[in-house]
């Protein structure tokens, strides 16, 4: 029997008090370990739907559970997520003054106490993994988009996240690149075990991961094949 | 890395602005170098002039303490003074300000032949006047050199002629600035017969000094008796020089905390969406202060350091004009020092507070919005 991860009971989000409703009540239960991804058109609260369950922000109502902890009951959000979750975001988001090693190191700063070399090692590790050995000193600025974007994949991992969240992690780099992106994700999922969830415009991503979560209007209107996005 | 590591990358980020703050503080805390060191060798000077003549007390008028060039006591009063027990000698003096040639405000000092202060003079080229009644006067020699005049000239004094009978060597500014003259020409100079200004004392124990001093202050009313560090600390000059320090460090403080503000606001709003991220990577709140913090700490800090050195430079330059030679001896210490960096580092923090609030507070899915 699947354990449940994520569980989303009738959340809704509303911004500039109510005025724009990005969700109104989304049920949704993820399982650990399960690539899903999630589609739909550009406002239909995808975004919102992601920072919820990455606890950067709260639900407006309706309850959110994350490893069977209720985020409304967590004073501290930031040492929840640093713990927990992981991010990658379409538009890399590096910080532009450090090396790739830095940035890999960054999420590890408030996620408990370590040895500033074990983060280095740790970091290092990591960028090994996503097979950016050559890069590990370069600036951003010297980086493809690939290679940054797998940068912020060896960075969401820093802390063994039990969730990564990726939004449109593929939307900024061409399709050979981000099919190689999504077999790094699918290989990581694999290996590591992370419940791995993706936002996406792309069918073909879609495509690749197990599970597609239909979006429409802040709600979810079904689930898809991923094989029946190939056609 | 180590945050400290992330908060100098910050900073190079905008080298010009990091730069122009630095020099910023730098310059006001050079100013408060520079002015204090002068003032702190003004009075350790005065100061080491009073150790200098070798008394233990100084008696003043009650009040007069502040300024006793223009709080004046009777001569006669010497001769109560000397029947108090446990004292070696009471020697009276006059100080007043008069013209010299072209100059308006000399002191000038009047000494009594035979009495501590003269002895103590230490004359490079002359000797002291021969008798009390004579036009004589002895010059400090910054005065002399400044006057361009030697022992055998002579120099206008109040519109009176004096002889130049020998010049002078102290190791303070005041008295090398100043002329002595005999105290009893002084008082016929000045129109002020038969009165002095201060009175030394010399004690047989200086240990006694507590109880002699509460006994000359019972038994004769309306004079203050002072010791060294007394006679200095209620100098009118003296406090006025230590205000004007604190006036102008309070107003360093105040701007350099806005322009640090200023630069720290700026570099917030521009790293609004990289707050953001820092945030949703998991850094608390706290970090997010903290990172500002010393970003604004290393900046006053760096400020201060170079602001020691460039108010050591100004007042290197100060002394490098005619005018102002030997009259200006700057005295650095280590307190200065630590004031001035302690400055620094208030300065940093009062800047820093706001803008490294203000980015914690930001909401991390608004900033990752934010264009
Ligand atoms: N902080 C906010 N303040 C106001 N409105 C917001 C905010 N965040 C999202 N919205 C609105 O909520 C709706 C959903 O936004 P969201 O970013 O979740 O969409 P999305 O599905 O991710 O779109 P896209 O595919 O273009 O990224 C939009 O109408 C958006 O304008
Ligand atoms: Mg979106």
């Amino acid at each position: 029997m699947a354990t449940p991860v994520v569980e989303l009971r009738n959340v809704t989000k509303s911004f500039i008090e109510g005025e724009v409703q990005a969700l109104r009540g989304v049920n949704l239960t993820i399982y650990k370990g399960e690539l899903m991804s999630i589609m739909g058109p550009s406002g239909c609260g995808k975004s919102t739907l992601l920072n919820l369950v990455g606890a950067l922000d709260r639900p407006t109502s309706g309850d959110l559970l994350i490893d069977g902890v209720n985020l409304n009951d967590v004073e501290n959000l930031d040492l929840f997520r640093s713990r927990k979750i992981g991010f990658i975001f379409q538009a890399f988001f590096l910080v532009p003054t450090l090396t790739a090693l830095e940035n890999v190191e960054i999420p590890m700063f408030d996620s408990g106490f370590v040895l500033p070399q074990e983060k280095t090692q740790k970091a290092r590790q990591l960028l090994i993994d996503v097979g950016l050995e050559k890069k590990i000193n370069q600036v951003p600025t010297r980086l493809s988009g690939g290679e940054k974007q797998r940068v912020a994949i060896a960075r969401s991992l820093a802390n063994d996240p039990a969730i990564i969240l990726a939004d449109e992690p593929t939307g900024n780099v061409d399709s050979k690149t981000s099919h190689m992106l999504i077999e790094l994700l699918r290989r990581i999922n694999q290996e590591k075990g992370a419940t791995l969830i993706v936002v996406t415009h792309d069918p073909l991503i879609a495509a690749a991961t197990d599970r597609v979560v239909q979006m429409l209007d802040g709600q979810i209107i079904g689930e898809k094949d991923p094989k029946s996005l190939l056609k | 890395m180590v945050l400290v590591q992330i908060v100098w990358k910050n900073l190079l980020r905008r080298k010009i602005r990091s730069v122009l703050t630095v020099v910023g503080i730098a310059v006001g805390i050079g100013a408060v170098v520079s002015l204090v060191s002068i003032t702190d060798g003004f009075v350790h000077g005065w100061k080491n002039m009073i150790k200098g003549h070798g008394v233990d007390l100084t008696i003043v008028k009650a009040g007069g303490e502040a300024n006793f060039v223009l709080n004046t006591l009777d001569e006669s009063l010497g001769d109560q003074l000397r029947q108090i027990k446990g004292l070696d000698s009471v020697t009276e003096t006059m100080v007043d300000i008069a013209t010299v040639e072209d100059k308006p405000s000399i002191m000038i000092f009047g000494y009594t032949l035979g009495g501590d202060y003269i002895n103590r003079l230490k004359i490079v080229n002359g000797g002291l006047f021969t008798s009390k009644d004579k036009d004589e006067i002895i010059l400090g020699s910054v005065l002399a050199k400044s006057l361009k005049v030697t022992v055998g000239d002579e120099v206008e004094v109040e519109r009176e002629l004096f002889t130049v009978v020998g010049i002078c060597e102290s190791s303070n500014i005041l008295e090398n600035g100043a002329g002595i003259v005999s105290l009893q020409r002084l008082q016929k100079l000045m129109n002020r017969p038969g009165k002095v200004t201060t009175f030394g004392i010399r004690l047989q124990n200086p240990s006694q000094l507590p109880e002699i001093k509460k006994e000359i202050e019972t038994r004769l009313p309306n004079i203050s008796a002072l010791s060294s560090q007394e006679f200095v600390d209620e100098n009118e000059g003296v406090k006025m020089a230590q205000a004007l320090s604190w006036g102008i460090s309070l107003i360093v403080l105040l701007v350099g905390a806005i322009a640090t503000m200023n630069t720290m606001f700026m570099s917030v709003f521009e790293r609004t969406r990289e707050i953001g991220i820092l945030r949703a990577l998991g850094w608390r709140k706290g970090r997010i202060i903290n990172m500002i913090m010393q970003e604004s700490i290393v900046l006053s800090l760096c400020g201060g350091v170079l602001g020691i050195f460039l108010g050591m430079g100004a007042v290197r330059m100060l002394n490098l004009f005619r005018q102002l030679r030997g009259l200006i001896q700057a005295e650095y210490t280590t307190f200065l020092f630590s004031e001035a960096i302690i400055l620094a580092l208030l300065l940093g923090i009062l800047g820093g507070l706001l803008p490294a609030w203000r980015g914690s507070r930001l909401p991390p899915v608004e900033a990752l919005r934010y264009e």
